[in-house]
């Protein structure tokens, strides 16, 4: 019985979903029995081996099988003309009936105005579909095809309001993201939101980080065009640092611009 | 934050909003793609199966309970449309099948790569493919696709403990037989 829970336990502890008193458990039981200790350290080394196994990707094209799948199914699922559709089919076919329509719904529109209930649930509504849009863009910022990150940023670009957690996403991706493409797309974004502080201040941050000359260059640029005066001291820094030309010529052009502003 | 979670989605898919299905692919597809290529080694059959877990859950998602858990059930569904398939197939040409999907992954890269495989990962691997449907398919739900134990244990008709105490018969098994390999 023993056995059994040793090997409970243990089964836990890989999996990380064990308690603090029950690992703690494990180690007293695992004590006082020497060959299932080693039995179960054997098995951890086989355990961690399976991290290192490969799997391959799958392509894009399961991507856009079940994009069309889905735009079907939408598609479907939205209801078919109805006879009201055919009679205004009918009507809308003559501009004088057309225009009395129009007349007609421009008093009921009037009278139908969205109710306080009405404005509510479009304001839930709104706020769903912003949830949704960031919820999204930080599941494609982890992916590993350069494709998706790109969309994951735009998509960041396109909130009407990112919260701190899209903010910090953008942030993350433009420090330590592998291909530049993303990097300058992540930088492209966080332009939208420089009226906060916590952007601003990573922007100048990310000068030192940045090893590209092409991301110097365009976060230099980026700083000029919001005007941040506090980032002088890093572009000094970096211009007396960086070995390119281009890069430094650059700078001490952002350097100029904004003393003169 | 909580109207997204998997549950919640899935209710609002079975209520009709079919497009919600959209963040639970995001979620769940590589998962399931990964639990389909490690049980048939094919790749190309791995994406059509995924197609076909996603086509079932719209077709049922009228069965989708107040009380689901869509983990669950999902996986429930991609172990029976693997069943499906390889009743239909019988058996699965693993070699073959996995070479052709390889090459068009990239045939340097992948080559690189296997270079870089210490032998006991291919003797791991080895030994995995040569488990059964029903070990391999623990092994792939509980340690790849990090489904909870008390899951399985559900889809399977078991208790927890039982399942745990056959993961690590499993466990012991391939490491066994991969050491015997390595001689």
């Amino acid at each position: 019985m023993e056995k059994e829970l040793i090997i409970e336990l243990w089964q836990e502890k890989m999996s990380e979903s064990i308690s603090e008193e029950r690992e703690q458990l494990l180690n007293e039981l695992l004590a006082k029995d020497e060959a299932m200790s080693k039995e179960l350290a054997e098995m951890e080394q086989t355990w961690h081996l399976f991290d290192q196994i490969e799997r391959p990707e799958p392509s894009a094209q399961m991507d856009a099988n079940f994009d069309e799948l889905l735009a079907k199914q939408v598609k479907s699922s939205q209801p078919t003309r109805t006879v009201f559709d055919l009679i205004l089919a009918r009507i809308s076919s003559s501009w004088q009936v057309g225009l009395a329509t129009l007349i007609i719904g421009l008093f009921a529109g009037w009278w139908l105005l969205p109710s306080q209930d009405q404005k509510q649930d479009i304001k839930q509504l709104s706020s769903e579909i912003q949830s949704m849009k960031e919820m999204m863009m930080l599941t494609l910022i982890e992916q590993p095809k350069a494709q998706e990150r790109i969309r994951a940023v735009h998509l960041a670009s396109e909130l009407a309001d990112a919260d701190e957690q899209v903010i910090n996403a953008l942030i993350t991706t433009l420090n330590n993201d592998v291909n530049v493409n993303v990097r300058l797309a992540s930088l492209e974004s966080l332009l939208k939101y420089s009226d906060r502080a916590i952007v601003r201040q990573a922007l100048i941050d990310a000068l030192g980080m940045q090893d590209s000359a092409l991301m110097q260059v365009a976060i230099a640029d980026a700083l000029v065009q919001i005007q941040e005066k506090s980032s002088l001291n890093a572009m000094e820094e970096l211009k007396e640092g960086v070995e390119n030309d281009i890069v430094k010529e650059k700078l001490e052009q952002s350097i100029q611009t904004l003393k003169q502003s | 934050m909580d109207q997204l979670n998997d549950h919640n989605l899935m209710l609002k898919v079975k209520e009709g909003e079919v497009e919600k299905l959209n963040l639970l692919y995001k979620r769940y597809s590589r998962r399931f793609f990964g639990f389909f290529y490690g049980m048939t080694k094919d790749g190309a059959t791995s994406e059509d199966l995924v197609q076909n877990v996603f086509m079932r859950i719209l077709k049922y998602k009228h069965t989708y309970k107040e009380s689901g858990d869509f983990e669950f059930w999902a996986f429930q569904m991609a172990r029976n449309i693997h069943k499906d398939h390889y009743r239909k197939n019988k058996r699965y040409a693993f070699s073959e099948d996995m070479n052709s999907y390889e090459e068009q992954l990239g045939e340097t890269e992948h080559k690189e790569q296997e270079m870089e495989q210490t032998d006991e990962l291919n003797y791991l691997q080895k030994a995995l493919d040569s488990l059964s449907d029903e070990k391999r398919e623990l092994i792939e739900l509980v340690r790849f696709q990090k489904v909870k134990y008390a899951k399985v244990a559900e889809m399977l008709g078991v208790t927890e403990s039982a399942i745990k105490v056959r993961v690590h018969r499993v466990l012991k098994e391939l490491r066994e037989s991969y050491l015997k390999l390595d001689v």
